[in-house]
C-alpha cells in the first residue's frame, strides 16, 4: 500500500513535484503517467527516500521509506534498469541483494529463472541488452518477496513480447494482493497493464482514478447502413457528429441516445460502441491543458 | 533479448525467513564483495599482486650483493606498493557514483552513514589484506631464492621492516578513500591523490618557507609509521587534518546529502 500526501519537491525556484496526493491499494496496478520532465522520477525518488521532499509525506505500508527496517523486504524498487555495474554478472548482482536483504542466496538463481535469464546469469551485465537489464532489475525487486513494487519506466527497451510477459507478471503480483506502481511516458505501453492511473503534468496531478472511469464519457462510435441518413437522424436529435473511419460517426452522446435517435428515424445500425483510444486523447488533452495554464 | 525467453508466469516461492533489519554486518559483507566481484576490481588486484611477484622474482634472481636480505629488499618494494595500493579503496568509494549503482545500494539501505562506514572499513580491510598478501609473497619469494641459490635468506628485522609500511599504508588508504569520497569521480580522484599533496608540498616549500612541513602529509605519515610517532605532533596533526580529516568530512557530508540519480 502506497500513500502520498501533498508531496512537494522544489529545486531553488523550480517546483519539480507540486503538491501531489494519491493512494495505491493492495491488489491494484497503478500507472504513473506523464510526459518526460513531468516530475515522475522525482516523485518516485521522494517516495523511496532517495530525495528528501520539500514538504508533504509519502508512506509505504504506513511507514516512511527511510523508517522501514529492511525496505527491500517490503517494497521492490527499480528506478533505472541501466544503473547496474557492467562488470558484474547478473547472478552476482542478485546475490549481493540477497545478502543485504538477509534472504537465502539460492533465491538469486530462482529469480533469474523466473525472469527468463537463467542462461545469462553467468554473463556480465555489460553484455545484456536493455530489455535483459529490465528483466534483471525486476528480478532484483522480487528478491525480498515484497508486497509493493515501484518501477520507473520498466517497459523501456523491452520488445512487445517482453512487455506482454511483464504485464502477466505484474497482474499476477497484484492478483495475489500486491500493490504495483509503475511509471511510463507512453500510454500505449501501460494501458493494458494498469487498472488505475495517476496522470502528472508539470509536477501536478491532472487526473487520477480507475482506468474505466477515466475512459468513460467520451462519446460513442456508430456505423449505419446509410451513413448520411444516420447523420441526419443524429443531428435532428440534437447530437453532434464528427466523421470517423470508414463511414462511422463519432457522436457526443451515450449509446442509448444514439440508438433511440436511429430507431426514431428508422436507420439500421451495424455497429455501436464506446469511443476507444480516448485515453490517448485524454493524456494529451490533460498534459496540454497544464502547459497552457502555465503559459497563460 | 536474444537469450531471454519468456517463461510462463509461475507463483514465486515466498521467503520463509522472517524480515530482519538490514545489519551492518551484511553491509560490510556486501561492500567487501563488491570490490572483488567485478572484472575491473579483480584486474586491479591481479595487477598489484603481479607487480609484487615480478619485483620479488627480479630481486631473487639477481640480489645486489649476492645474499638475500629481506630487510634490504622489502622496504623499497613496499614503499611503491603502499603508494599504489590505496587505489583499491578509491575505486570502492567512487564506483557507486560513476556506475550509478548507488541507486540500488541506497534503496536497499536508506540510512547512508552506516553504508559509508562499511565502505571505509571494507576498503581498508581489503587494502590491508593485499598488503599482507604482498608481504607474504615477498617473504616466500625471498626464502625460495635463498634456498635455491644456497646462500640462505636473512630475515632479521622483519617486524620493523613490515610494521612501518603497514601503518603508512593504512593512513594513506584512509586519506585516498576520503579524497575519493569528496570528489566522487574515479579518474579525477586518482589524479588528485597522486598529484595534489606532492604539488602542494612543493608550493608550500617555496611560498610558505618554514611553514611548509605543516602541510606535508606524506612526511607526517612517515613520522607516524616510524619509530617515534610523537615527534612534531602539532605538524603531524595539522597536515593530517588538512589532507585526511577535511576531505573525509567533505566526502561524508556530500555522500549523505547528494541526490542519488
Amino acid at each position: 500500500m502506497i500513500t502520498v500526501e501533498h508531496l512537494t519537491r522544489r529545486y531553488g525556484r523550480f517546483t519539480a513535484v507540486d503538491d501531489i496526493s494519491f493512494h495505491c491499494a493492495p491488489g491494484t496496478v497503478t500507472g504513473f503517467l506523464g510526459p518526460n520532465g513531468a516530475g515522475k522520477s522525482t516523485a518516485l525518488r521522494a517516495l523511496t527516500g532517495l530525495t528528501p521532499p520539500t514538504s508533504g509525506t509519502a508512506t509505504i505500508a504506513d511507514r516512511r521509506y527511510v523508517d522501514l527496517p529492511n525496505p527491500g523486504r517490503v517494497v521492490g524498487v527499480m528506478l533505472d534498469a541501466a544503473a547496474q555495474h557492467p562488470g558484474r554478472t547478473g547472478l552476482e548482482t542478485l546475490r549481493l541483494s540477497a545478502t543485504m536483504l538477509r534472504v537465502p542466496t539460492a533465491r538469486a538463481g530462482e529469480m533469474l529463472e523466473r525472469v527468463g535469464l537463467a542462461d545469462a546469469g553467468k554473463r556480465r551485465v555489460g553484455n545484456y541488452s536493455l530489455g535483459m537489464r529490465q528483466r534483471l532489475g525486476i528480478a532484483s525487486t522480487l528478491m525480498g518477496d515484497p508486497e509493493v513494487l515501484i518501477l520507473d519506466e520498466p517497459a523501456n527497451g523491452m520488445d512487445p513480447e517482453g512487455i506482454r510477459w511483464m504485464r502477466g507478471l505484474l497482474q499476477d503480483f497484484a492478483a495475489r494482493g500486491g500493490t504495483v506502481l509503475l511509471s511510463s511516458h507512453l500510454l500505449g505501453e501501460v494501458q493494458a497493464t494498469v487498472d488505475h492511473l495517476v496522470v502528472i503534468g508539470q509536477g501536478r496531478i491532472v487526473a487520477q482514478g480507475a482506468l474505466s472511469e477515466l475512459l468513460s464519457g467520451h462519446g460513442t462510435v456508430v456505423l449505419g447502413l446509410s451513413p448520411a441518413g444516420l447523420r441526419t437522424a443524429l443531428e435532428s436529435a440534437g447530437l453532434s457528429t464528427v466523421p470517423a473511419a470508414d463511414g462511422r460517426w463519432k457522436v457526443d452522446g451515450t449509446a442509448e441516445q444514439v440508438g433511440r435517435a436511429a430507431a426514431a428515424a428508422g436507420e439500421v445500425l451495424l455497429e455501436l460502441r464506446d469511443a476507444d483510444s480516448a485515453l490517448e486523447d485524454l493524456f494529451f488533452e490533460l498534459t496540454d491543458s497544464v502547459d497552457r495554464r502555465h503559459a497563460a | 533479448m536474444s537469450t531471454a525467453t519468456a517463461p510462463a508466469v509461475r507463483t514465486p516461492q515466498p521467503v520463509r525467513s522472517p524480515i530482519r533489519p538490514v545489519s551492518f554486518l551484511s553491509m560490510l559483507r556486501v561492500e567487501t564483495r563488491k570490490q572483488i566481484d567485478t572484472r575491473g576490481g579483480r584486474s586491479l588486484l591481479a595487477m598489484i599482486l603481479a607487480f609484487v611477484v615480478i619485483i620479488t622474482a627480479w630481486y631473487g634472481i639477481d640480489p645486489p650483493d649476492g645474499t638475500i636480505r629481506f630487510n634490504q629488499f622489502a622496504p623499497p618494494a613496499l614503499q611503491i606498493l603502499v603508494m599504489f595500493v590505496p587505489v583499491i579503496a578509491m575505486l570502492a568509494m567512487t564506483v557507486e557514483w560513476t556506475q550509478r549503482t548507488a541507486l540500488t545500494t541506497f534503496t536497499l539501505a536508506p540510512r547512508r552513514l552506516p553504508v559509508i562506514a562499511a565502505k571505509y572499513l571494507s576498503a581498508i580491510g581489503l587494502t590491508m589484506a593485499v598488503v599482507a598478501a604482498s608481504i607474504a609473497l615477498m617473504a616466500a619469494g625471498a626464502w625460495l631464492a635463498g634456498t635455491v641459490s644456497g646462500v640462505g635468506t636473512d630475515f632479521s628485522g622483519l617486524g620493523t621492516v613490515v610494521l612501518g609500511p603497514v601503518i603508512n599504508g593504512l593512513l594513506t588508504t584512509i586519506m585516498a578513500a576520503s579524497i575519493a569520497l569528496a570528489i566522487g569521480q574515479t579518474a579525477i580522484a586518482i589524479a588528485v591523490y597522486f598529484v595534489l599533496p606532492t604539488a602542494f608540498s612543493f608550493l608550500a616549500f617555496s611560498l610558505l618557507k618554514g611553514a611548509a612541513p605543516w602541510f606535508d602529509v606524506f612526511t607526517a605519515f612517515e613520522r607516524l609509521s616510524g619509530s617515534d610517532p610523537w615527534t612534531d605532533l602539532p605538524k603531524t596533526l595539522t597536515s593530517v587534518g588538512i589532507w585526511v580529516v577535511l576531505p573525509a568530512a567533505i566526502g561524508i557530508t556530500r555522500a549523505l546529502r547528494r541526490e542519488v540519480k
